[in-house]
């Protein structure tokens, strides 16, 4: 395959590679959201328990799990950008499109202290739009869907204020938007045909 | 008057190489091979050659236990690829 050859042939073989080297998510990307997902569960059902059980005040001294879980996530990064032989342009802005939201996540969960469970639409609004982008991006519908869903979750929340029942919306949503998706990822990733 | 292509580029598996590495960020030499499906030696061979063009970059790295070789465009090569797709349009529009 090294000798030269004519221009037609050589515009024909850019395109064949250009064509080989698009995008094709991977079992292993389907590894963040499912993580992000059961780990939401887990802080929200403490979340439940602290506010209902214990003292409501400390409850949202339970956000701060979402730190230990962003330290988890660096794990989680190595292994996944170790597992692919390949990083596309659109591993790369999926990356900085999650980072972004990341950043804005740690200041929401901080106003949580003064604005309460509507800390929880808001979050909501914010995951509906990075889920919607990425489902767009990878043309993934189970995305789409879930980010629709958790903007519907979002406005469901705002009408209801600050109140507990903000508690299941969100999960439900977490569910939508990031398990079931995250399972389907997982199937399509290791799918031999796609 | 035609412009000569790169004659670096304008070889089969060189453009290939440099074709797969101009839709992506960063590639491992297997998946390389795997799409250009040239044998290792060859590969090696030409990747090296667009190396010392500063076509490419080369980085010798692990995957746990194993060497790992991962390949890169350089600005270099970017350059090389537009000016070259430039003039094989010349070419083609002829």
């Amino acid at each position: 395959m090294n000798q030269p050859f004519d221009q037609t042939a050589s515009l024909r073989l850019i395109n064949e590679m250009i064509a080989n080297a698009k995008y094709k998510f991977s079992e292993s990307d389907s590894y963040y959201f499912l993580f992000w997902g059961y780990f939401t569960l887990f802080v929200l059902v403490t979340f439940y328990v602290i506010s209902t059980v214990l003292n409501p005040g400390w409850a949202h001294y339970t956000w701060f799990l979402f730190l230990g879980g962003s330290a988890f996530n660096i794990l989680i990064n190595r292994k996944v950008r170790s597992s692919k032989i390949v990083i596309t342009q659109i591993d790369t802005v999926i990356a900085k499109l999650w980072k972004s939201f990341g950043i804005s996540a740690i200041a929401l969960l901080i106003a949580g202290f003064f604005i309460q469970w509507l800390v929880m639409p808001v979050l909501l609004t914010c995951i509906g739009i990075v889920l919607l982008a990425h489902g767009q991006i990878i043309n993934f519908r189970a995305f789409q869907f879930g980010g629709l869903f958790c903007t519907l979750g979002a406005l469901m929340g705002f009408v209801l204020g600050n109140d507990i029942r903000q508690l299941p919306i969100f999960a439900v949503c977490i569910i939508i938007g990031y398990i079931i998706p995250g399972h389907l990822l997982k199937a399509a990733g290791k799918s031999p045909g796609r | 008057m035609f412009k000569d292509l790169d004659p670096l580029l304008h070889s089969q598996l060189r453009l290939a190489v440099m074709s797969l590495l101009m839709s992506v960020e960063e590639a491992d030499f297997v998946w390389l091979k795997e799409q250009t499906q040239a044998t290792s030696g060859n590969l090696s061979v030409q990747l090296e050659k667009l190396n010392k063009a500063e076509y490419i970059q080369i980085l010798k790295t692990f995957k746990g236990k194993y060497p790992q070789t991962i390949c890169r465009k350089t600005k270099t090569g970017i350059a090389a690829f537009e000016q070259y797709i430039l003039d094989l349009k010349q070419y083609i529009n002829t």
